[in-house]
């Protein structure tokens, strides 16, 4: 479902160039999920970035869906993948209601006025279908998340891109949240690329960890492995260990 | 759940002009919680009212020559005292809120919009655009604002327009600052990520994503400036660059009203309580819509 | 800590020479090019064409324009502001003559303005959001609101006019001009050193008023500014830590100069005062206030940098364009 090949992203030009991510391959199969996991600012973010198209200084070949996307991508390849961001007070627009942040991705491809399909996708999430006339404000941060996750799933895409999804929520939303997440997987077939810190969310979600470091993956992990606590990878162990500690 | 068909979107005028009211209320329960601010706002209300129904409210022509009763002191008959020509003062106060809301709205209206595009579009581009943009403004905003105004009444003669352009040509710099420093701050937003995620045009983003955001602030900006553009245009009026007479300008009555300065102080003195009083009305809406709108300015 | 970067400081002055230079553009522009008319203003309407034609040429108008920008340019590089066209005075001692009258009245201005308005923004500040605040607010946003050409006419009215209080035009009463020998051109200081305390008090009678009208304007800006800066320095913990034992004015003090030297600079373009003579004195002073307006309208904007330096450059046109603006300028 996504194939990358020597991805490589910089940010600055230079003294100031910094290689954030240095030549990561990797593949995910479709209804797989794969989770990244490694300390902050390794460059977790960046590679998803450049997998949804918000970045475009990269390089190297992305492959989604079979298909080689372009830095600019086209409007069928954006509905691919989409990404469900940290975190929900920042990723929904604070003036726009409910309804709107929901038809928004219909207008904007230029599919109708999308909004018979806003009660649908809320439903979908399981929020009631008074909720589109809100405002974000008025909406808790798990509600919130389901917006954003319903938003991310209005234009139907195969790949979903998940950047530490649940971080900002408290832990009895998480667990709610993870597993709306698992039940849509099921559903849709859908193939999950996912950021976290916490791994017990990536023992819980992932078939497959890519542990990451300063830009490069340095391990791979099963997850059995990972509750086993059969870690072989040094680097992978600190910080293995230093999660439960 | 019946109900449901008939929620989401468009739903009609009366739908909209609900929220609207709504959102009306609110502001104004909000405002009566700043004494402050009501009273301004209740005087602005009221010089609008006193400038549309003006013909009707004014005891006198404004315009209209009675030479026996000129420099009249006030009294009951004339409660503002009466000029060199006989025409009642007070009169000529009311008819001149006209000329000032009429000022005050179309500098708004030419400044707000100029500066709020000039101002997003540099922030949201960035790059060369950027640079360009705010260079252009900074230069303007290093502009004394009286030399384009003599320029334009040297060039167009003097009149109600040229100082509304004049003053608008200065004007705009700060509200695009204002606007260009919000979105800056909006663009790098994850809900303007996700809307590129899902192609909305840069057109898009800018009028639906960033605008809405810049607007509050921009708002409050104008609001504040309207205090400062009813000064700047009775400073022209007082240049003699201003609307031009018989026009009851306020800034022009207290220039006229100096010749009599020391024997009939009237005349000079009485309009500029009308500039102050609306000056400060409009201070007060902007300090208390900035309390109100303005999140991150914590007044008290 | 980050090196000094030359490179950026390079590029910000390359940005503020073409600033400058589109400035200077502009204002040549609008000087030389927009149809007003210098030449006839001088010679008069209906002057015969030689002596019009002759001092178009004394004017240089009759070159072409690039060559009258280049004058311009290289003249205001050599620290000439050229000639105000209508008096034929070189603008640079227009500006000399009446500078020590405008440094006497801004100086006396600032003074005030910062004497009264400081201790008042602290007061608002410390005393947040109780009647003091509220009285303070009031004073300032009055401040900010009032016509300061209206407000001149009212304190004559009053205080010349009516009370008698106070001296009128001229720095001085007639029959004791040029009594005090002129050692700094301030005539405060040069009566006191020659210890004519007539003259001083005098002099103080007439600058009092013309003082005080553009300083309550200034004032209104400082209170507030204090007032916000103030409660910045309370937020802090340091001040909160200092709260308990030390003097709290120190503290805060120390964050502001900066901060009244840009608004004392701001507000001292209002003190714009005439060249002596040709007017009249005094009454000008106040009524020029008048210019003040205009540049309130964005009070608490920080100016830009490049607005500060090139201040000075805009005098000699503000002269000019204000002899030009006509018979309704003529004071009364
Ligand atoms: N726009 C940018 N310009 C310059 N550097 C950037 C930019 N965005 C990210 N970086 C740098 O790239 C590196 C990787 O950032 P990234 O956001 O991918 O980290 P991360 O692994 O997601 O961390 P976290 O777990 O904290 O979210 C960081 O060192 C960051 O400083
Ligand atoms: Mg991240």
């Amino acid at each position: 479902m996504i194939e990358v090949e020597n991805l490589e992203v910089a940010f600055g030009k230079g003294d100031d160039r910094k290689q954030v991510v240095k030549s990561v391959s990797f593949k995910v199969a479709k209804g797989e999920t794969l989770g990244i996991v490694g300390e902050s600012g390794c460059g977790k973010s960046t590679v998803l970035r450049s997998l949804a198209g918000l970045d475009r200084h990269w390089t190297g070949r992305i492959a989604l869906a079979g298909q080689d996307v372009a830095k600019e991508r086209t409007k069928q390849q954006f509905e691919l993948a989409q990404m469900v961001f940290q975190d929900p007070y920042g990723s929904i627009h604070p003036r726009h209601r409910i309804e709107r942040v929901l038809a928004e991705l219909l207008r904007a491809m230029q599919r109708g006025e999308g909004w018979d399909r806003v009660v649908p996708a809320l439903e979908r999430v399981g929020l009631p279908a008074a909720f589109a006339e809100r405002f974000p404000h008025e909406l808790s941060g798990g509600q919130r998340q389901r917006v954003a996750i319903a938003r991310a799933l209005m234009l139907a895409p195969q790949i979903l891109l998940l950047d530490e999804p649940t971080s900002a929520l408290d832990v009895s939303v998480q667990a709610e949240v993870l597993n709306l997440l698992s039940d849509l997987r099921e559903e849709q077939q859908l193939t999950y690329v996912l950021v976290s810190h916490d791994l017990s969310v990536i023992a819980h979600m992932c078939d497959r960890v890519l542990v990451m470091k300063e830009g490069v993956f340095v391990d791979e992990l099963t997850p059995e492995a990972f509750r086993g606590g059969e870690i072989t990878q040094a680097y992978s162990k600190t910080l293995f260990e230093a999660s439960f500690l | 759940m019946s109900n449901v068909e008939t929620l989401p979107g468009r739903g009609g005028f009366g739908r909209l002009f609900g929220r609207m009211a709504t959102t009306v209320r609110l502001s104004l329960s909000k405002l009566s919680r700043e004494p402050l601010g009501m009273v301004g706002f209740i005087v602005l209300a009221v010089l609008v009212i006193v400038a549309i129904f003006a013909p009707w409210i004014a005891p006198y022509s404004p315009t209209a020559q009675n030479l026996p009763q000129a420099l009249q002191a006030p009294s009951w008959a004339h409660w503002a005292g009466t000029d060199e020509f006989g025409r009642d003062i007070l009169s000529r106060l009311i008819h001149g809120t006209r000329i000032t809301i009429q000022t005050v709205l179309a500098v708004t209206l030419i400044v707000g919009p100029v500066g709020l595009i000039v101002g997003v579009v540099a922030g949201f581009v960035g790059g060369r655009t950027d640079a360009i943009l705010m260079r252009a403004t900074d230069i303007v905003l290093s502009f004394p604002s009286l030399i384009p105004a003599l320029a334009f009444a040297a060039a167009m003669g003097a009149g109600l327009q040229t100082a509304i352009i004049a003053i608008s040509l200065t004007g705009w710099p700060p509200i695009a600052r204002l606007a260009r420093a919000e979105a800056l701050v909006v663009r790098n937003t994850d809900y303007v990520a996700a809307a590129r995620l899902y192609g909305a045009s840069p057109l898009r983003i800018l009028f639906l994503y960033i605008a809405p955001m810049c607007i509050p602030s921009v708002v409050v900006r104008l609001t504040l400036n309207m205090a400062g553009i009813i000064l700047t245009a009775a400073a022209l009026g007082f240049l003699g660059l201003g609307a031009q007479p018989p026009a009851p300008e306020w800034g022009a009555m207290i220039s006229n009203g100096r010749k009599f300065m020391l024997d009939y102080w009237w005349v000079a003195v009485m309009p500029g309580p009308a500039i102050l009083i609306t000056s400060l009305a409009f201070n007060l809406v902007g300090d208390a819509l900035r309390d109100l709108l303005d999140p991150r300015h914590v007044r008290s | 800590m980050k090196e000094f970067n030359f490179k950026e400081l390079g590029q910000r002055f390359v940005q503020l020479l073409v600033s400058l230079f589109i400035l200077l553009l502009v204002t040549f522009v609008i000087g030389r090019v927009l149809p007003t008319d210098p030449v006839g203003a001088i010679v008069g309407e209906l002057a015969d064409p030689a002596a019009f034609e002759a001092m178009r040429q004394r004017l240089g108008l009759d070159l072409p324009l690039y060559q009258q920008f280049w004058i311009y340019v290289t003249s205001l590089l050599h620290g000439d502001m050229g000639t105000a066209i209508l008096t034929g005075n070189p603008v640079t001692q227009d500006l000399a003559s009446a500078f020590p009258a405008t440094l006497e009245l801004a100086t006396l201005a600032v003074i005030i303005s910062t004497v009264v308005g400081v201790p008042l923004g602290m007061a608002a500040a410390l005393y947040r959001d109780t009647l003091i605040d509220q009285i303070a607010r009031v004073i300032s946003l009055v401040g900010h609101s009032i016509p300061v050409f209206w407000f001149g006419i009212v304190g004559l009215v009053i205080f010349y006019a009516g009370l008698s209080r106070v001296g009128g035009p001229g720095r001085v009463d007639i029959y004791l001009e040029g009594l005090v020998e002129p050692r700094t051109g301030l005539l405060l200081v040069d009566s006191l050193l020659a210890g004519d305390m007539e003259v001083f008090w005098n002099a103080v009678s007439h600058i009092i008023l013309p003082a005080c009208i553009p300083a309550y304007s200034a004032m209104a800006y400082i209170t507030r500014m204090t007032r916000s800066f103030t409660l910045e320095q309370l937020n802090q913990d340091y001040v909160t830590a200092a709260r308990q034992g030390r003097v709290l004015g120190g503290h805060c003090h120390r964050a502001y100069p900066a901060q009244y030297f840009g608004a004392a600079g701001d507000h001292s373009r209002h003190f714009l005062w005439q060249p002596a003579g040709r007017r009249g004195g005094h009454r000008d002073r106040v009524l020029s206030a008048r210019y003040r307006p205009i540049h309130d309208q964005c009070a608490d904007d920080w100016r830009h940098e490049c607005r500060a330096r090139l201040d000075a450059d805009h005098w000699p046109d503000l002269h000019a364009a204000q002899f030009r603006g006509g018979p309704r300028l003529c004071l009364p």
